[in-house]
């Protein structure tokens, strides 16, 4: 049971904490020293390592390591989550006890307890690795792989130790509660794996918990973990709200506002079934999740124990659609956008992708003017038909939900004809929706009603809902 | 007095009638019914009176109530029939007006009246006489009452300086004595960018130009980002006019600030430094184009364009 809970989600990208303050406070996300000073909630996942021979180590993180690029003494670690959950089993029953302990996280904690530089360490792996190497011949030393895995895990611990530092700061700055920030346990959420089922054991999962506690976090108690497309459906069906009743225990019709989930769970004859299907468009990634409950006809007083996941990815992200448009424009044009810097294609992507505008530049003109604007909205048609596609794809062949709930989230939901896309593809094998959770989305005239997501919750509904009372099993 | 109602008689003679009448009658008169003074109408007539006692332009003046009630006339009732009014009578109508009247109101109404009834001159010259000096003695009063309102303003603030001098030196005192304190201990002072003078008055400035709701606050990175924009173009494209033209602009805007200036030497910070390969933190290294980044809440800023630097 905890009453306090901090919700880390990490994001290949940006990390992500929320707060929840007491059993019933709503949650909050806290913006640490060290976040992107676009949103003050979003933390990079960069980590920047100057190794120089003769001197310790030294660490970046987040804002400040975002844009350093490698070179000389300094490598930068970008998107390393995807390394920890990438271990290759083969390398371990291959190691031997020497190796095992140069790899080991407890090795790492006794060099910088004793002011080794890791660069030191780094050295001695390599000579362990080339030895048997040169021993057991091509093959059989440490893969690629394995390094990259062991990289990453590293770093994860130091960039948890830097986040909880930064954290517990921006907590002390909260409005006073004289509450002790740093016994209060941490929920991680994580991508979904096997259905969401089995992510507790998951290699990427323990290795992930182990940096975690290494960063001096205390995990929690009983449920530790959290798949994110889950933790979002809750964050954002809850609006991060916490009830209890008067006898104590959780006051669900309170937290979902009585919605269609409540529905479901009250009424188990009429409407048997719930799902939620949350689209998120990223950058690089488009990811879907089904979040299905079914009852069967028999009451449910604990959702959380009987919710089923499904969870499919696509490589097909917001870049791509630059890419697209970048194409369809002259190579002047597209060159602009290759080389601006993020603040100018941004507005550059809320002109022309949402508003429809036409965007002016002093280096190459307007863009977006004439047929130039007939082709930049046939190649926002082609990108909402790829991802509208793969919506299809998903959602064909599942037998609809009694009550459906739709959430688009990701910076691609805010583009009307994506949006749109997404929307008529989610109805695909029969599925209706009796509403639809989208930024900047408004309500039609006879359409199902709408829920507009603020910034807040299209980027932070994993971590809010991460700390949400729902996965406090002693609140039931 | 009764006023006897002509056969054929309109409202505006009956009107004209009654204000005669009382102008000049030596004695009060009431407008109608009885009392202790006679009426103007023995019987009432209705469309005169609410002609004489027209709320916004009343032409006679009721004072007294039930018996002792009597009319007198206004000066739009004066200016009304003061053509019609014997000359030897003008004199002491007019003068039987301005009497009633506040004493602003009277020398108006005198200098109203004199171009239009001259002979009302030496009725009414005693009166206005008179008016001149209860003014001049006002104004001198208002005078002599601003004279004294200022010395005990002058009193005041010479006190509150006292105060504000006794709390500067107690302050002085304060000071002086952490700060042997301090060094007795063997610390440092600190200089004013490690203080917190410089905070407080960050945050007095903040309070200026913090935006109120969300909107307020994308509009202000909107334009804040766009100027930059421009600014950074013309930076490139080597236009040293418009550059400087925009960087007039943005120097000037609340809470916008400029991060390094060309060629200062500084230590890298990534956060607002654009990175070259192989820099790292606290390497030096010499900045080749300002950036710009805007103060926003909670001692947050939002850096829209880090500084170029070099080795």
């Amino acid at each position: 049971m905890a009453d306090r809970v901090f919700c880390i989600d990490l994001g290949s990208a940006f990390t992500k904490v929320a707060l929840r303050a007491d059993p019933t406070a709503d949650a909050q996300l806290v913006s640490p020293v060290g976040a992107s000073s676009v949103v003050s909630f979003c933390v990079p996942t960069v980590v920047a390592l100057e190794r120089r021979p003769d001197n310790k180590p030294r660490y970046e993180f987040g804002a400040r390591a975002a844009d350093m690029t490698s070179g000389g003494d300094i490598m930068v670690f970008r998107n390393w989550k995807k390394s920890v959950f990438l271990r290759p089993r083969s390398d371990e029953s291959h190691h031997s006890p020497l190796e095992a302990l140069l790899a080991s996280g407890e090795l790492a904690d006794l060099a910088t307890k004793f002011d080794v530089p890791a660069g030191q360490i780094g050295y001695l792996r390599q000579m362990a690795a080339a030895a048997r190497g040169m021993i057991a011949g091509p093959g059989r030393a440490l893969s690629p792989e394995s390094q990259e895995y062991k990289n990453a895990t590293i770093v994860a611990a130091h960039y948890f130790k830097w986040l909880r530092e930064q954290t517990l700061a921006a907590c002390e700055r909260l409005a006073g509660t004289g509450l002790k920030y740093e016994a209060i346990p941490v929920r991680l959420a994580i991508p979904a794996f096997a259905h969401g089922r089995g992510v507790e054991t998951h290699p990427g999962c323990q290795a992930l918990l182990e940096a975690m506690k290494r960063g001096g976090w205390t995990p929690h108690p009983e449920q530790p973990l959290v798949t994110e497309p889950y933790s979002n459906a809750v964050g954002i069906l809850t609006k991060g709200k916490n009830c209890v009743l008067r006898a104590g225990t959780i006051n669900l019709g309170g937290m979902f506002a009585n919605g269609p989930l409540m529905t479901v769970l009250k009424d188990n004859n009429d409407h048997p079934s719930y799902r939620a299907l949350v689209i998120d468009i990223g950058a690089f990634t488009t990811d879907f999740a089904g979040v299905e409950l079914n009852s069967a006809g028999q009451v449910i007083a604990d959702p959380d124990s009987v919710f089923a996941m499904s969870q499919h990815s696509v490589p097909v992200g917001v870049s791509d659609l630059d890419g697209l448009v970048a194409a369809a424009l002259p190579a002047d044009k597209a060159a602009w956008m290759r080389t601006a810097p993020g603040y100018d294609l941004e507005a550059f992507r809320r002109n022309v992708y949402s508003d429809g505008k036409v965007f002016a530049t002093n280096v190459v003109g307007r863009i977006g003017a004439g047929t130039e604007g007939e082709a930049i909205r046939e190649a926002i048609q082609t990108f909402g038909r790829q991802v509208a596609g793969a919506v299809a794809e998903f959602c064909d062949g599942r037998t609809p939900a009694s009550m459906q709930e739709l959430i688009l989230s990701g910076g691609g939901s805010a583009i009307p004809t994506v949006r749109d896309s997404l929307q008529q593809a989610a109805q695909t094998g029969g599925n209706t929706y009796v509403r639809t959770h989208a930024p900047a989305l408004r309500k039609t005239a006879g359409g199902p009603p709408v829920v507009k997501l603020d910034a807040e919750f299209t980027r932070g509904g994993s971590a809010l809902g991460g700390t949400s009372l729902y996965f406090e099993r002693s609140f039931y | 007095m009764d006023v006897a109602k002509k056969a054929v008689e309109s409202t505006d003679e009956a009107v004209k009638r009654a204000l005669l009448a009382i102008a000049e009658s030596e004695t009060p008169l009431r407008l109608t019914g009885k009392g202790e003074h006679p009426p103007v109408f023995a019987k009432a007539n209705k469309d005169a009176i609410a002609v004489l006692t027209d709320a916004n332009k009343p032409l006679v003046a009721e004072t007294g109530s039930g018996k002792a009630a009597k009319v007198s006339i206004t000066p739009a009732g004066f200016s009304f029939i003061a053509d019609a009014l014997p000359e030897e009578k003008v004199g002491a109508a007019a003068r039987a007006i301005a009497e009633a009247l506040p004493h602003d109101e009277q020398i108006a109404f005198i200098e109203g009246v004199l171009p239009k009834v001259p002979h009302a001159a030496a009725g009414l010259e005693p009166l206005l006489a008179e008016a001149v000096r209860k003014q001049k003695e006002e104004s001198d009063a208002k005078i002599a009452s601003e004279k004294k309102r200022a010395e005990r303003a002058e009193v005041t603030r010479a006190a509150v300086q006292r105060c504000l001098d006794h709390l500067d030196q107690l302050k002085a005192a304060n000071i002086a004595q952490l700060t042997g304190m301090l060094l007795a201990a063997g610390g440092k002072v600190p200089t004013h960018s490690e203080g917190s003078s410089q905070t407080s008055s960050k945050k007095e400035e903040k309070l200026v130009v913090e935006p109120a709701t969300k909107e307020d606050h994308n509009f202000r990175r909107d334009v804040a980002e766009r100027l930059v924009s421009s600014w950074r173009d013309a930076a490139n494209m080597k236009k040293a006019e418009v550059q400087g033209f925009l960087e007039t602009a943005l120097d000037n805007i609340s809470g916008l600030r400029r991060i390094g200036e060309e060629g200062e030497n500084v230590a890298f910070d990534g956060a607002l430094h654009e990175s070259i390969a192989g820099v790292f933190t606290d390497h030096p290294v010499k900045i080749t184009r300002s950036g710009w980044a805007l103060e926003e809440d909670d001692d947050r800023e939002y850096v829209i364009q880090k500084a170029q630097v070099a080795k």
